[in-house]
């Protein structure tokens, strides 16, 4: 089938250009995402993984090379098409969590949900209920500030969800939290993968968190320097 | 794009969260449209007002005036006999003189300088068909009222400590001046002048100042509207075969409707100017307010953009959100600026002129769209900026 790849990118360069020097923060990468799959990017501080996460979420245009959103070259689509393809298809969890301050959880999560022109009750409803799913069913009309961190991640991952997106990237997910919270972040994602079958690109620092993978790809200064499958047996000792 | 009521609904809801500063933003709205609103409705009170006025004059009057342009009033005179000269113009149907003169009256302990009009007791009935020489308390002149007088509205209520009634006297050296009746407040421009003033025979005026009197005004009624013109004409040829000069003026009720309202109407486009100055003022503080709320939200425009806003919802949401300002500062501003027009007219009618102040809904509706799209300009480049921004750039911030 064309659309097992459904992100796929093809000697990818960004460069950034600060006056002086340039930085390559990303060096020609060739990187397929399968439906279904479950994808670990690693390496050090500044080796790019940040770039390429949203590079391939189509949140960044690269500055050579393509990125294909189900086999469509994205260089070929104007920014508000991106955007709306953007929603429809890829849920953003963020490090820094990222909600809106002013919204309450619920707000938050129906935003993703207005940009795609639900109407407002059907928004309101599945707001409650994707919140429920994620364990905050009674912190719906709580605002961020109200909110602990490992919650707040759990209302970011809500509104990931809350178009029912086919791949979720998330971008150190429990870099912020400690480790109790971490943990259920961690469960929650795995069962996004095992259980609903997303497709899940996750950024981490962490060997431990990164196994959860089927695949780990390992990044140094802009470049795909290895690419490895998780074995059942290692995934096992992890639990 | 066709009005998103889901739109508005956030845009508000961004706005209220803001109270204060969306306030002070609506400042200069307010003002300029408060300004705006308050000059048109009390120009507009005042165009009815001075239009009701001359409807009342008629159309068919005439006033003669001494004095031209070139000759002052104080060295050219009018005489007695010009008025039998203008009867006897082809399509005048009457004419009567009003004299003037200050004489020092007592009434009780007070003793006052005060303007006395006089008139032709017979030609009574042409002034109360102009509407200024109504009796509202006692009766007219009649010819044999050599010391009896009218006594103006508002110069029986206000002249003296108490009130003037009929009946009363007022002193004049040896003489006593009898008030057989009241003139009815005329409020409007000629009215004005008998308001405030005694009316008396004229041939008496004349014998208690024991001056030679020559008339202040001629009031001229023509026979019929349409010849107002031509009659205007005759009167002017004639009266400058007898004076020899063009040492008088002729204005007709149109004519003095017209200077008015010209006068006016400059006096509007000066303030309405001022007014468009204070909602540029205005509208450059809307496109600060925007471009700062552009800039503390940028981490939530990288958000919404992340999560599948387009650039042109982006820009909408902000357009709404500085139209609104406009909008509120619109309706804030037009009905602060009623007030003004009412307060107005509150104050002209006690001054003795009625401003005819209304709610008018073209000016309503006007006043709200004009501030919308005062709104939308002023927003739309802190609209762009936020519409044009780097998601990712923007998520970075912190
Ligand atoms: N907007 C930018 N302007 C200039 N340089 C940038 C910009 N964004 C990223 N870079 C550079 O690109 C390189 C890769 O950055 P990136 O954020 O992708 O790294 P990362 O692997 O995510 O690091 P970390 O683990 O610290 O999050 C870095 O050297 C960074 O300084
Ligand atoms: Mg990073």
């Amino acid at each position: 089938m064309a659309f097992d790849i459904i992100i796929n990118a093809k000697n990818v360069v960004k460069t950034y250009d600060m006056g002086l020097v340039q930085v390559n923060a990303l060096n020609g990468v060739d990187f397929e995402l399968k439906k279904g799959e479950f994808v670990s990017i690693m390496g050090p501080s500044g080796s790019g993984k940040t770039t390429l996460l949203d590079v391939l979420s189509v949140l960044l245009r690269p500055t050579s090379g393509e990125v294909f959103i189900k086999g469509k070259p994205i260089s070929k689509m104007d920014d508000n098409e991106l955007a709306l393809v953007r929603g429809r298809t890829i849920g953003f969890i963020f490090q820094t969590f990222n909600l809106i301050n002013r919204l309450t959880a619920k707000e938050n999560v129906m935003l993703p949900l207005w940009f795609q022109g639900i109407p407002k009750n059907e928004r309101d409803s599945r707001a409650e209920k994707i919140l429920s799913d994620v364990g905050l069913g009674d912190r719906v009309n709580h605002k961020p500030s109200e909110l602990s961190g490992g919650q707040r991640q759990r209302v970011a991952i809500a509104r990931a969800l809350a178009v029912d997106p086919e791949i979720v990237v998330a971008d150190e997910p429990t870099g912020n939290l400690d480790s109790k919270s971490g943990e259920q972040i961690m469960q929650i994602i795995r069962d996004l993968h095992s259980k609903q079958g997303k497709t899940v690109l996750m950024v981490t620092h962490e060997e431990v968190l990164a196994q959860y993978a089927q695949k780990i790809i390992r990044l140094k200064d802009g470049k795909i320097i290895n690419e490895e499958k998780v074995n059942k047996k290692q995934k096992r000792s992890v639990y | 794009m066709a009005f998103d009521l889901e739109l508005f609904n956030q845009a508000a809801e961004n706005l209220k969260r803001q109270k204060l500063r969306s306030l002070l933003t609506l400042l200069g709205i307010i003002i300029g449209i408060g300004a705006v609103v308050a000059l048109i409705s009390i120009g507009d009170g005042f165009n009815k007002s001075v239009e009701k006025e001359f409807e009342k004059l008629g159309s068919n009057t005439l006033i003669v005036l001494p004095g031209s342009s070139f000759i002052g009033s104080a060295f050219a005179k009018l005489q007695e006999s010009d008025v039998k000269r203008i009867e006897s113009v082809k399509g005048v149907e009457s004419a009567t003189p009003i004299y003037l003169a200050s004489v020092i009256v007592s009434f009780k302990q007070e003793k006052k300088s005060v303007l006395v009009l006089g008139i032709d007791p017979k030609k009574q009935g042409l002034l109360e068909d102009l509407g200024i020489l109504s009796i509202s308390q006692g009766r007219q002149l009649t010819s044999s009222d050599n010391l009896g007088i009218l006594v103006g509205s508002r110069f029986a209520e206000n002249q003296f400590d108490s009130n003037l009634s009929v009946r009363q006297e007022l002193g004049l050296d040896s003489k006593s001046l009898r008030i057989v009746g009241i003139i009815k407040a005329a409020g409007q421009a000629f009215g004005a002048m008998f308001d405030n003033a005694i009316v008396m025979n004229y041939k008496s005026l004349e014998e208690i100042t024991g001056q030679n009197l020559t008339p202040y005004r001629i009031f001229v009624k023509s026979v019929n509207k349409e010849e107002v013109a031509d009659v205007k004409e005759r009167i002017t040829k004639e009266l400058k075969r007898a004076h020899g000069e063009e040492d008088f003026q002729i204005l007709s009720a149109t004519q003095i409707l017209d200077s008015a309202l010209s006068v006016l109407g400059l006096i509007q486009l000066i303030l309405v100017f001022i007014a468009a100055i204070s909602l540029l003022v205005g509208g450059i503080g809307i496109m600060n307010t925007m471009l700062m709320a552009v800039m503390e939200r940028t981490e939530e425009i990288g958000v919404m953009k992340a999560v599948g806003a387009t650039n042109n919802l982006i820009l909408s949401i902000f357009l709404m959100e500085s139209g609104i300002i406009g909008l509120v500062g619109g309706f804030i501003g037009y009905v602060i600026g009623l007030l003004l027009a009412f307060l107005a007219g509150i104050i002209a009618s006690t001054a003795g002129f009625d401003l005819i102040i209304g709610f008018d809904s073209m000016l309503f509706f006007g006043s709200l769209a004009f501030a919308f799209i005062i709104g939308l300009i002023s927003g739309f480049i802190p609209a762009q900026r936020a519409a044009k921004m780097d998601p990712v750039e923007a998520l970075r911030q912190e």
